[in-house]
């Protein structure tokens, strides 16, 4: 029995995160959501995911070892998108320095992350 | 007389008290109302953009009948959606401030406010699909006194008349701030502005100028840089210095004619300001050695020296 | 008792000046949050270089670097033989490597020892100072040269900026002309921007910054210290009351003591209306 995909949101503005989570309606997956740090680490521990997408930078930026958490085996699974306001050129180089795999930035186009999200999915 | 100025002194301290406590209640409520209202607000999102995204056109059904302020809330997280987002159906959005009389409501909100409230309810308005009888309403705000409420009004004109856009950000009165133009430039990200940087920076009114520049930098377009060299030579000081910034961030080549001039023309406190400018993007000290005197240079040198891995200390 | 009156009545306007200033610098805090320009690019250049001198922690600098305007900085001053741990943590958490360190605006800065940058893109914000034997005065010297944007907060222990903070002041900064070289936020914990090049020319922290000009006042919190606990809160809320009402039973007359009871109700709810617009974030 195959098992369904795991989405994990992280956003602490709830509306974003409602919206993101539409999007993908119609899915076969779990989505999981997320808004503090003490949710995603406990979350991490028990569960394993297939794609995460985070709707800040700050998880990233600020020196918390969240891809650490992500990926413990140093694998490039679970895929990572990142979709924030910031539009500098710095912020979108730091990201997949520290191994994101999409950034996004708002305002969003809620087919195409859907589309990202399904080739990702299907990979 | 004395016992009067008391008494009329406490009837007005009075008033005060019972106006303070009265906000500190309602703002009380409003928090305990919060996390029912968050869910409504939650369920709301899911209809509206589960509608947007459908082929039907069914209609939006929202359960806001028991919310107090549902309009003001309702304003709020369509404000929201319509920021975070691009692309997507109106006809949603624009059945339901037909339904909820939202335009008719926002306006008369800020005819009965004042300052950053009056502002707050045109940028709302601007967020909407607006008809243009609202937007010609919302006109008379274009002369207010605060700025703010000035800026929401031309935002939406803009959101009113997308095809006249140039037209009005071109009338704006003062020129428009930094903040403004980035705002203004959002907009573009939305769909609402053209692209063509051309026409922009090759106006001779500010508020066109320091748009386009703003979508240069935005976007990196290197193929402005004859018409940037031409404004950092004889544009206004206020247009140079950003097209200068704009060279600067674009990382362009900086030994011209045109930078040299007007380095040498920018007071000391422009100029230790560019040099930071200069060492966070990461220009080498050979290539602006040109523009500056020795003790710019030095200055520069230690600036540069301290983005590098120092292998010898004392 | 005309100068009972007078007091107050100027008790009384003040309060409400103040409440109405923050009531208004909260509605523009709610405006320019609605706004989203300023959250995706940065606003005409101007950047922010936020210093902590006192109270340093590998938290305070995870909650700082969590700001996501782009032309932001954080600056922590540590002093390497007090606290070598928080410099060995601090270097190894965020790749650091040790850059060159000379003034070069001229500032009275004493006790640099080592300036640290980070080797990886995404921590390029975050400068670390080591300093030795430094005072606060010396230590925000050191950061203003260190320093790369237009304006620096210094904070103080135990403060954390509120939410949008940054993008606030940047736009309040931006929307005057000339702009600020001064920037007081009086509600919260009382913050104070400086600009750069206005404070290096006044000669650096210690220097004549009363003179600097032009200066603009802001009733909205920057930066918040921490609030008290409730128990204190409530004791003095008590003895507010409590003076209220020996104010109505002792005074002379029962329209002075009526008046007095008042203001102190008065002044107990402007604080109280003044910390919900504080803790009203976005």
């Amino acid at each position: 029995m195959t098992s369904v995909p795991r989405i994990l949101i992280l956003s602490s503005d709830e509306l974003l995160a409602e919206l993101v989570c539409t999007s993908l309606a119609g899915l076969e997956v779990e989505i999981r959501l997320v808004s503090d740090r003490a949710s995603f680490e406990r979350l991490t521990e028990r569960q394993v995911f297939d794609l995460v997408i985070a709707l800040h930078l700050r998880p990233f930026c600020c020196g918390a070892e969240v891809i650490g958490r992500l990926r413990p085996r140093r694998l490039r699974r679970p895929e990572i998108y990142v979709v924030s306001w910031q539009q500098s050129e710095q912020a979108v180089l730091g990201l997949l320095e520290c191994g994101v795999d999409q950034y996004m930035t708002f305002p969003l186009n809620l087919m195409r992350l859907r589309g990202k999200v399904i080739g990702a999915l299907n990979r | 007389m004395i016992r009067l100025l008391y008494i009329l002194y406490f009837a007005a301290a009075a008033a005060a008290v019972v106006l303070l406590a009265v906000r500190l209640a309602g703002d009380r409520l409003r928090r305990r109302r919060h996390p029912r209202e968050r869910l409504l607000c939650r369920y709301a999102v899911r209809q509206i953009v589960s509608a947007q995204l459908s082929e039907e056109a069914a209609p939006v059904r929202l359960p806001l009948r028991r919310i107090v302020g549902r309009r003001h809330r309702l304003c709020e997280l369509l404000s929201e959606l319509t920021a975070a987002t691009y692309g997507l159906d109106a006809t949603p959005v624009r059945r339901l401030v037909r339904c909820y009389r939202l335009d008719r409501w926002l306006l008369r909100r800020a005819r009965l406010s004042r300052g950053c409230r009056r502002a707050r309810y045109l940028k709302w308005l601007a967020d909407l699909p607006v008809e243009r009888a609202a937007a010609r309403e919302a006109a008379r705000y274009l002369g207010d006194r605060c700025r703010e409420v000035r800026f929401c009004a031309l935002l939406v004109q803009i959101a009113a008349d997308p095809q006249q856009v140039l037209q009005s950000i071109a009338a704006f009165d003062p020129p428009l701030t930094e903040g403004e133009t980035a705002e203004v430039v959002h907009l573009l990200r939305r769909g609402l502005l053209p692209i063509a940087y051309r026409p922009l920076i090759e106006s001779e009114n500010e508020n066109l100028c320091r748009l386009g520049l703003a979508i240069v930098e935005r976007f990196g377009i290197e193929e402005a840089e004859p018409t940037l060299l031409r404004i950092v030579a004889e544009g206004s000081d206020a247009c140079s210095a950003v097209a200068l910034r704009t060279l600067v961030s674009m990382h362009r080549p900086l030994q011209r004619r045109e930078v040299t001039e007007r380095v040498r023309r920018m007071p000391r406190a422009e100029l230790r300001a560019l040099l930071h400018l200069l060492a966070r993007e990461g220009y080498a000290v050979g290539a602006v050695r040109h523009l500056f005197d020795t003790e710019e240079r030095a200055c520069y040198e230690s600036m540069v020296g301290s983005y590098k891995r120092q292998l010898v200390w004392s | 008792m005309v100068v009972m009156l007078c007091l107050l009545t100027a008790a009384a306007t003040a309060l409400l000046v103040w409440v109405i200033a923050a009531e208004r610098d909260f509605a523009r805090r709610r405006l320019w949050l609605s706004m989203h320009g300023a959250r995706a690019d940065a606003v005409g250049g101007i950047g922010l270089s936020v210093i902590v001198t006192e109270g340093a922690s590998a938290a305070l600098a995870e909650e700082l670097l969590s700001v996501e305007y782009a032309l932001y900085e954080v600056i922590f001053t540590v002093d390497g033989r007090r606290q070598a741990e928080l410099l060995e943590l601090l270097i190894e958490r965020y790749d650091l490597f040790r850059a060159g360190c000379r003034p070069t605006e001229g500032l009275p800065a004493r006790g640099a020892n080592a300036l640290y940058r980070s080797r990886k893109r995404r921590f390029r914000r975050f400068v670390l100072l080591d300093l030795r034997q430094a005072d606060r005065t010396a230590a925000l010297n050191v950061a203003a040269e260190a320093a790369a944007y237009d304006y620096l907060l210094p904070m103080r222990s135990a403060e954390r900026l509120t939410c949008g903070a940054v993008e606030r002041v940047v736009c309040e900064v931006a929307a005057r002309t000339p702009r600020p070289a001064v920037l007081h936020a009086r509600a919260g914990a009382g913050a104070t921007l400086y600009c750069r090049t206005a404070l290096v020319a006044a000669g650096g922290f210690g220097g004549a910054l009363r003179q600097l000009k032009p200066r603009t006042v802001i009733c909205d919190p920057v930066t918040v210290g921490r609030r008290p606990p409730r128990r204190l809160r409530r004791i003095g809320a008590a003895v507010v009351l409590a003076t209220a009402a020996a104010a109505a039973v002792a005074a002379p007359a029962w329209w002075i003591g009526a008046a007095a009871a008042v203001t102190l109700l008065l002044a107990m709810l402007a604080v109280l209306r003044v910390g919900q617009l504080r803790r009203n974030c976005g």
